[in-house]
């Protein structure tokens, strides 16, 4: 799954760390995220949509 | 609490660091001591010096699983998994060599190879999980 995850937190002005404290995960999980190397469960993936005021199709696309 | 999860990492390692210290220090306790007193029966309680060490450190990995975000119990089961096969193939492939005549190994070693395992297991989840 790809997504714009970077991309909306360079635009909120957010670090890594201060996008895992708001999402209550450990800063680790946001670089994976980040990275494509790790797909979030449903209700992380609200949790990011909330961050960022949009919805979650906004922020995740399927690879194919 | 928003910090629990953020540094769990954090806090599991230095459980973890304390854990195994305590361990390497009361095992080589325990064993200079009961072999200082083979005949007495406080030889028992020696050779057990080490157990409330490897108690803790169960109970460190326990306080993470329970602490630790999604991507970080995820990794983490893997990493166990990784461990448990490991130790079983090794344990199950020397029994049958003891069977057939390799020199007998005692219990005492599945702890170590418990954790070596569990130690390559958090480095290919580390691996396979960095951007």
């Amino acid at each position: 799954m790809k997504n714009r995850l970077k991309e909306l937190r360079a635009r909120h002005d957010l670090t890594q760390a201060q996008l895992a404290e708001r999402l209550d995960v450990s800063r680790q999980t946001v670089i994976a995220l980040e990275g494509g190397k790790y797909d979030p469960s449903l209700p992380l993936a609200f949790a990011i949509a909330r961050t960022f005021e949009c919805s979650i199709e906004d922020v995740f696309t399927p690879d194919a | 609490m928003s910090t629990s999860r953020r540094s769990s990492g954090r806090r599991y390692t230095t459980r973890f660091v304390v854990a195994m210290t305590a361990y390497t220090v009361l095992l080589v306790a325990g064993i200079s001591i009961a072999n200082a007193i083979p005949e007495s029966p406080w030889r028992y309680a020696a050779a057990l010096l080490p157990v409330p060490a490897v108690i803790t450190l169960a109970w460190a990995l326990w306080r993470y699983v329970i602490e630790a975000d999604e991507l970080q119990s995820r990794m983490l089961l893997e990493g166990l998994g990784i461990a448990v096969a490991g130790t079983g193939i090794c344990t199950f492939a020397y029994g049958m060599l003891q069977i057939v005549g390799a020199p007998a190994l005692g219990w005492i070693w599945v702890l170590p190879m418990l954790l070596a395992w569990f130690g390559v297991g958090a480095v290919v989840t580390n691996l396979r999980y960095r951007s």
